[in-house]
């Protein structure tokens, strides 16, 4: 491979390193709020897990929905 | 003898013009702000009473700055605090967002999708952001626990291990912890920097490389010059981004102030200081920074 497109290649690399490293801290919060609403309470409070929660609910959703004009 | 409207000369007309773009902001002021503003300082020199029918006004001239200055225990460190923590983050932001907008504006697979993910945060609002931040409790029962690949304060202790100065290493770690709030606060500086770089015309780096400019030369000598003008904007804007940010510890203050402290006396008296650091701020901005600026016409 040319030097040139050699280089090429690892700006693309390190571009798309940077862009998705700054692009997951922007929607960092986002993801953490979607995570959450999906949970059941007892996984809120339940350290052992982080990211997916392990009863899946729409519980959150219809109690917001229930409460939209309480 | 036919009457003719007066003619202007191209300057009148130009500033005529720019006059007119103004207007909104200069009716707005008029219609909402400027008796609020004018208020605020009477406010300011006055001690304020609520009374059944409203409010009484005593006359106490620079008492209230007087307290605010040397008698509030807290004023003094947050505002010293918040000035340092501004004039810290305005050149790494800039920086920051001229250097995303560099990165945004190359072509690559995935383009549209960056921009509007680098766009998010001024969509969400920065104060909707804050609240959701603050409502993620399930963070900080995280943070409690620690996980992730390797625990912070292991880190920390590993790195002063090194025989690495503490300050420099307690340096990193707020860099760290800044980069988030830096990353979001960025997204309309980004915006006019990307922008101002798809207005440089591509002629001129074509004359620029055939007349054998290295991209170096051509990112001082183009680049920089045609983006100088909207520099200048966004240090303004970035100052005054940061000057009504919801999680501005001075505004904070500033109304516990009014409310639960020492009135609302000393309370406008605290804004009018903020009020003229940044006041004072903006004119050095333009004193030094527009200096440089190049205008192209």
């Amino acid at each position: 491979m040319r030097p040139e497109r050699m280089a090429a290649r690892l700006w693309g690399f390190t571009r798309f390193v940077l862009i998705t490293g700054i692009g997951f801290i922007i929607l960092y919060p986002l993801l953490r709020q979607l995570s959450a609403a999906l949970m059941h309470p007892e996984d809120m409070y339940d350290l052992t897990v982080n990211w997916i929660p392990r009863t899946f609910t729409t519980l959150n959703f219809r109690v917001a929905w229930e409460m939209r004009n309480a | 003898m036919m009457r003719r409207p007066p003619r202007l000369s191209m300057r009148a007309q130009k500033s005529l013009l720019g006059l007119l773009f103004t207007l909104p902001f200069i009716l707005g002021f008029g219609a909402f702000l400027a008796y609020p503003f004018v208020q605020s300082i009477i406010f300011s020199l006055s001690k304020l009473t609520i009374v059944p029918t409203g409010y009484e006004l005593d006359f106490v001239g620079f008492e209230n700055y007087r307290h605010a200055l040397f008698v509030d225990p807290r004023f003094r460190q947050v505002f010293a605090e918040t000035a340092v923590t501004m004039l810290t983050q305005i050149p790494v932001i800039l920086i920051f967002s001229f250097f995303a907008a560099n990165l945004l504006n190359q072509k690559f697979p995935g383009r549209a999708l960056a921009r509007v993910i680098f766009f998010l945060p001024v969509v969400m609002g920065a104060e909707i952001t804050l609240k959701m931040q603050q409502a993620d409790y399930m963070q900080q029962a995280m943070s409690l626990s620690e996980s992730g690949l390797i625990p912070l304060s292991v880190l920390q202790s590993f790195l002063v291990n090194l025989k690495l100065p503490l300050g420099f290493v307690n340096f990193i770690f707020e860099a760290v912890n800044a980069v988030p709030v830096i990353i979001r606060s960025s997204g309309i500086q980004i915006l006019i920097f990307l922008a101002a770089l798809q207005s440089i015309p591509g002629s001129l780096y074509e004359a620029a490389h055939m007349e054998g400019a290295t991209s170096w030369e051509a990112f001082w000598k183009i680049t920089f010059p045609m983006i100088s003008p909207l520099l200048l904007v966004n240090v303004v804007y970035t100052i005054v981004d940061s000057f009504t940010a919801p999680d501005n510890v001075l505004l904070d203050l500033i109304k516990d102030t009014a409310w639960s402290g020492a009135g609302f006396g000393v309370s406008t008296a605290m804004s009018w200081i903020y009020f003229l650091l940044i006041i004072g701020l903006l004119v050095l901005t333009f004193v030094f920074v527009s200096r440089g600026v190049h205008y192209e016409t």
